[in-house]
């Protein structure tokens, strides 16, 4: 399955969600659902596609299951960049087991008061949190608080 | 096709529908609304948030909801439950990731004929004056130090350094500061987060609005408050902004692990909580409220930035302006409080998450100055229609763990606002309603547009019908800024 955002060829979508941002992401592995949802937060932080690599983060990550770290390995991410700015535009994970992610972000720290993104993202919240397989693609779930 | 639910929703009268108890709900849930809002309310998970709070081990007299409830995470935007202090627990997402996110009021010496046809210069220098929009700062910079005197102090803080005045504090719920705040259990990483962010507005649906009063429903209240038809107003409605976050963020991480080992069963993992005599729930007061006097001082602070402001862009002294706050509303928060469980007056912890405290006349917690009245309980609507000042009434103790409604509700999703208002130029229809609006993000004023939200008038009918709130005055806004 290919999930289809705004512009075709995303690995992520929005879903409907009154007062919150619901994003669905998939990939032919989990590693592919963590990259995509990476790339859906830069989306939404404001990030565009021409956004440099020059800057460099190592993160290295620790919870109990799939899911709990999807919460926070994306937690890890908007905590970069409300302090610092930083907008992850390639993520390559180079460790992924149920319980840790290792992984090199690639990115630029921007002024994001310059960027603009249009929704202050306060957290990454469990609601409605799932991954799933069917067939030979993983679906994954996540709502922020906005 | 509609998706069967696992229970039912009763109409048990005018205003309140409920969801008995059925399977392992603790408690029956109860939700005030009537036939007007509640298509809104069936139209998301609302209801089905209410139920799952039901659940929640400790939970006393019902999970309740108010007539602005919508979707949340976890629990509902617009839910009060309250814990025993024994058996129950706190939850992080019952408080919400804005910690004390709530309102405050200050009333001017000026009418509205006087500010209407200036309301840009003054809309125009309030934009340029406070740091607004996405991730805004370049407010007050501190140190760890004194970032923590901030923490321990809330609104106080602000008055020490001279923004605004001691008797400022006694308009503030419970003074503007919160004794159990602990800065020792504040992590570094809130403290990066929120560092800069103090004196700032944010985005989203914060605001800061200058209104008048259109109309008095109840002209003994309103002269004891000192509020006139024509009184201009200014309303801030702002939190603990990114140091909220980082600390709900955290807690809820830690919690999302402990439930395990304290084996307690959850049906939705966003409901993740501790029990309310262990040492992480001690923690997190500790932290919460740190963060809820955060909010106090960030109020504290704009207050005094738009006092300036507005003297400066109106060449008025402080004398003319008359600035006097009414009130300070947190409306995310728990809070340990007394009320009457089974007939027996007892403390339980009280969640209110997008819910007001609403204390009537008499209440022992109330300042002298609001114990004939009860305190002024302030409801912003939307940027188009109206606002209003409630007053608590003795049915929101007896029902509602002493809380009402918070605001209008959202109504449509973000995207949705933004489809629905495709082509429009929202900027021109308020003006053509003369409000004057600034705002920073592009899709700001199309989110929130006052079509994205319920009519903030019918969800105070229905506070109003059910006792739980009367109507003291509405405002009409005329100018606002938006983050």
């Amino acid at each position: 399955m290919t999930l289809h955002g705004k512009k075709n060829g995303r690995g992520w979508r929005f879903l409907e969600h009154t007062a919150d941002i619901r994003i669905e992401m998939c990939g032919t592995d989990l590693k592919e659902v963590f990259v995509n949802a990476a790339f859906a937060l830069s989306h939404l932080l404001g990030a565009k596609s021409d956004l440099p690599t020059s800057d460099k983060l190592e993160v290295d990550l620790e919870a109990d299951g799939y899911e709990d770290l999807l919460v926070e390995w994306l937690r890890e991410l908007l905590y970069r960049n409300q302090t610092s700015g930083f907008l992850v535009a390639e993520p390559r994970i180079t460790t992924l087991t149920p319980t840790r992610v290792k992984a090199t972000l690639r990115g630029r720290h921007v002024d994001m008061e310059a960027v603009g993104p249009d929704f202050e993202i306060k957290g990454v919240t469990y609601h409605g949190l799932s991954i799933r397989k069917d067939d030979n693609t993983y679906t994954a779930t996540v709502v922020f608080d906005i | 096709m509609t998706e069967k639910k696992p229970y039912k929703l009763l109409r048990i009268d005018e205003v309140r529908w409920e969801i008995p108890r059925t399977g392992k709900m603790r408690v029956p849930g109860l939700i005030y609304t009537d036939a007007r809002t509640l298509p809104d309310i069936e139209k998301d998970q609302s209801a089905d948030q209410v139920y799952n709070v039901a659940h929640l081990p400790g939970i006393v007299g019902r999970s309740i909801a108010m007539p602005d409830v919508h979707w949340g995470y976890g629990f509902p935007i617009g839910g009060v439950a309250a814990f025993d202090l024994d058996e129950g627990v706190v939850s992080p997402g019952g408080v919400g990731y804005d910690i004390n996110c709530g309102v405050r009021l200050v009333t001017t010496g000026f009418r509205r004929a006087e500010v209407q046809p200036r309301i840009r210069e003054l809309i125009d220098a309030l934009f340029a004056r406070i740091p607004c929009g996405v991730g805004s700062r370049g407010g007050i910079r501190l140190g760890r130090t004194e970032f923590d005197s901030v923490l321990k102090l809330g609104a106080e803080w602000a008055v020490l350094q001279g923004m605004g005045e001691d008797s400022d504090l006694e308009k503030i719920e419970d003074r503007g500061s919160l004794p159990e705040a602990d800065p020792s259990t504040v992590s570094q990483r809130a403290y990066e987060r929120g560092k800069d962010q103090l004196g700032t507005l944010g985005s989203g649906n914060h605001f800061l609005e200058i209104g008048f009063i259109e109309e008095i429903f109840d002209k003994t209240v309103a002269q004891q408050w000192g509020l006139e038809p024509g009184q201009v107003t200014v309303m801030i409605h702002t939190g603990s902004r990114g140091f909220g976050y980082q600390v709900c963020d955290e807690f809820l991480a830690r919690m999302v692990k402990s439930v395990h080992h304290e084996g307690l069963e959850l049906p939705d993992k966003q409901l993740a909580c501790t029990r309310l005599d262990s040492a992480l729930a001690r923690e997190y007061f500790g932290a919460m409220n740190a963060a809820a006097n955060f909010a106090f001082a960030n109020r504290q602070i704009l207050t005094h930035l738009v006092r300036v402001a507005w003297e400066e862009a109106l060449g008025v002294s402080p004398r003319q302006l008359k600035f006097r706050l009414l009130y300070d509303v947190c409306h995310n928060i728990a809070k340990i409080e007394t009320h009457t469980v089974h007939g027996k007056s007892k403390k339980v912890c009280v969640h209110r998450k997008g819910a007001t405290r609403a204390f009537p006349a008499g209440h022992p917690a109330l300042p002298a100055i609001y114990r004939s009245t009860g305190h002024p309980v302030l409801i912003p609507g939307d940027m188009g229609r109206a606002s209003y000042i409630l007053v608590g009434r003795s049915g929101a103790m007896d029902e509602a763990f002493g809380s009402t409604c918070h605001g209008a509700g959202r109504l449509l999703s973000r995207h949705e606002a933004i489809r629905r208002t495709k082509g429009r130029a929202i900027e021109r229809e308020l003006q053509d309603i003369d409000v004057y609006p600034r705002w920073t993000g592009r899709k700001t004023l199309r989110e929130e547009a006052p079509e994205a939200y319920k009519d903030v008038s019918l969800v105070v009918d229905v506070v109003q019908k059910a006792g739980l709130a009367d109507k003291v005055a509405r405002i009409k806004p005329m100018g606002v800024v938006k983050g």
